[in-house]
């Protein structure tokens, strides 16, 4: 029996109640969430900088000290000035803003509950079941009956983006469903919903072909202040539970068999969040078209700045979604000066070299 | 409180469209030790122990003492039963204390003592940690652990929801032997210590007879066998079973050894033995005779 005895294996640390090193490591670690916050604390600056930045950017080369007297108070400036700010760069600036927080929140959503570093609500058929529904309403003139023409676009798309996400839901509860074949079946909207858009361009005017593809893009031209109120309203009413649930996400990050083992009912999270990721994702891409990247992108950016703690993964996510998109807005007005090119091309074009940056930096840091 | 035990009656459960465990009773199964369940692959061990957890649907009572699990919910199961997978945690950004702090705090409401927090969530989340003697792994990232690090900070994320019933399945599958025994040990020293149920799914038998002071045998969903090592593992059962020639002895410290000469025909419980060429006297000699010279079960009672 003696072999039993603790000691016996040679080379093991000393077992038992937190040794002298513990108060090093809880202060290691309490370290580690300071700078966290403090990560998260900046990537708020940057945010709120690039919005400024934003709005003090367009083809109209106002001063900037122009735009912010502008911008502190209303009455100030001339009249072109205000509208310039009030009506054409505020609205867009904002709309960038929560447009990108909304996609980054429900990418780094759908990539935990999926359990899949490629989930995102481009690469797994939202943006696309919205393109179709404009492009129903855009090409054929479907909407809603007594709803105003002006809204058919924005509905149709939220309609479709939310549909596509209760279709993948109804196929998570189906039994024995795995996350793998959600995935799959993600992927297999993108493909059906691509070729139901495509047969529609192909019966389309050469106007309404060209005023789809414009959409498909992704503008924040169409912003507007009610619209802004829309998306404002969803991220405040999601996000709250979002936070939530960020423990239970991490736990899920564990694998699902131990996360269901610690009580946690893995269905009903999976279900609430799609159901948030619908809602954010449909209204986000209403509003502005198809916006790809900032969903993917986004989260995997906070990932690696905070780390997979799900209480500063999702506020890092919707901040760096909200900082790279406005940064890609800043960028479509820039690139080419004079014209605003659409800024869900930006965004790929913006996003893939700072997402290749920090994976080059991390690897570097780590060897 | 502590002394209560668990006991299954007519647990009947199904893996898919196939009813994997039919009928199953499990006698008392003591706290302060550890039970090990073993049986051939497909006998329905993980389906008992997750069963037992709640993960997979089953008909039948389960009761911890007074308790009747079998009619709590997931995280009413959660508030007793702790099951650890046999996949290793997956190789996430976690650190392996932030992951401890995630089991804790997963769902606050089925931990039987409520959720520590704060201050006191991170020291519990570390002593658990210091008491597998990984303390020093804390803040390293799950994916930059090793199988046996991470099977022992799996066991951890485990440990710090301080359950009643631990479920074990496979621990030891990916660990070299010195890990092997390791995390056996550390496991019966503080299923003693705690005075805590443990479950634990085995395929190596000598590790099972060495750690495990009550062995169940499964095959095709029944009990084959159940009882201390020495009394429930014999040569017509690892025949019967596993379909194996294997003798059982026992070594000079009184230990269950068994020695596998052969196998057997496809299909266990026929007894024939497979024609082998290489050995023939194992074919010729009956499966499960004991041995002139080595101890019989008999024996080893004696």
């Amino acid at each position: 029996m003696s072999l039993t005895s603790r000691g016996d294996l040679p080379g093991e640390q000393r077992t038992g109640e937190a040794d002298a090193g513990a108060p090093a490591v809880l202060a290691a670690y309490a370290g580690l969430v300071r700078r966290r916050m403090l990560l998260v604390g900046v990537l708020a600056v940057l945010t709120f900088a690039a919005l400024v930045l934003d709005i003090a950017t367009g083809p109209s080369r106002l001063a900037l000290s122009d735009v912010l007297a502008v911008l502190i108070d209303p009455h100030a400036g001339d009249v072109p000035s205000r509208i310039i700010v009030w009506q054409v760069r505020l609205p867009a600036a904002l709309m960038a803003l929560l447009v990108g927080a909304a996609l980054s929140l429900a990418g780094a959503e759908m990539q935990t509950i999926l359990d899949n570093p490629l989930a995102s609500p481009f690469t797994l058929g939202v943006s696309s079941a919205a393109a179709f529904g404009a492009a129903l309403a855009i090409v054929l003139g479907l909407g809603l009956p007594g709803l105003a023409p002006d809204w058919f676009v924005p509905v149709n798309a939220f309609l479709f983006a939310f549909g596509s996400v209760l279709l993948l839901q109804a196929l998570a509860r189906m039994r024995g469903t795995g996350v793998e074949t959600l995935v799959l079946f993600g992927i297999a909207l993108v493909f059906t919903f691509n070729a139901l858009t495509a047969l529609i361009q192909f019966v389309a005017s050469q106007e309404a072909l060209q005023q789809l593809v414009f959409w498909s893009m992704g503008s924040l031209a169409r912003a507007t202040w009610e619209g802004l109120a829309m998306l404002a309203v969803i991220l405040a009413a999601t996000l709250p539970f979002a936070l939530g649930a960020s423990w239970k996400m991490t736990a899920l990050r564990l694998g699902e068999d131990r996360a269901r083992s610690f009580g946690i009912s893995v269905a009903r999270l999976r279900f609430l969040s799609l159901l948030r990721v619908s809602l954010l994702a449909g209204t986000a891409t209403a509003f502005v078209g198809t916006v790809g990247f900032i969903g993917l992108v986004g989260p995997h950016m906070a990932r690696l700045l905070v780390g997979e703690d799900h209480r500063f993964l999702l506020p890092a996510s919707v901040l760096t979604g909200a900082l790279v998109m406005s940064l890609a807005s800043v960028a479509s007005k820039l690139i080419v000066p004079g014209t605003l090119l659409p800024v869900g091309l930006v965004t790929a074009l913006i996003g893939v070299p700072v997402f290749l940056a920090l994976i080059l930096l991390r690897r570097e840091r780590a060897s | 409180m502590s002394g209560d035990t668990l006991r299954v009656e007519g647990l009947n459960a199904d893996y898919g469209r196939r009813r994997v465990i039919e009928g199953l009773d499990l006698s008392d199964i003591a706290p302060g030790r550890v039970t090990g369940l073993i049986g051939p692959n497909a006998a329905g061990k993980t389906t008992l122990l997750r069963a037992l957890a709640g993960l997979t649907p089953a008909k039948g009572r389960i009761r911890l003492g007074s308790t009747e699990l079998s009619r709590l919910d997931l995280a009413g199961r959660a508030r007793f039963v702790t099951y650890m997978p046999q996949a290793l945690p997956p190789r996430s950004g976690l650190t392996v204390l932030e992951a401890n702090l995630a089991a804790l705090h997963a769902s606050p409401e089925s931990l039987a003592d409520g959720a520590p927090r704060g201050e006191a969530a991170r020291r519990l989340a570390l002593d658990t940690l210091a008491r597998l003697g990984i303390a020093d792994l804390a803040l390293r990232g799950l994916s930059e652990l090793s199988g046996g690090q991470r099977q022992l900070a799996s066991l951890a994320q485990c440990l710090v929801r301080a359950p009643r019933v631990l479920l074990l399945d496979e621990p030891t599958s990916a660990l070299d032997i010195r890990h092997q025994h390791r995390v056996m040990q550390l496991v019966s020293e503080i299923a003693a210590e705690r005075g805590m149920i443990v479950l634990v799914v085995l395929h190596d038998i000598a590790l099972a007879c060495r750690w495990c002071r009550r062995l169940v045998v499964l095959r095709k969903g029944r009990i084959a066998a159940d009882g201390p090592p020495e009394v429930a593992i014999t040569p017509e059962l690892l025949a019967d079973v596993y379909g194996v020639a294997a003798r059982v002895e026992r070594c000079s410290r009184g230990q269950v050894q068994v020695i596998v000469d052969g196998v057997l025909e496809a299909e266990p419980t026929k007894g024939a033995l497979m024609a082998e060429p290489a050995d023939s006297r194992l074919m010729a000699e009956p499966a499960g005779a004991g041995r002139a010279g080595s101890p019989s079960r008999d024996g080893a009672a004696a």
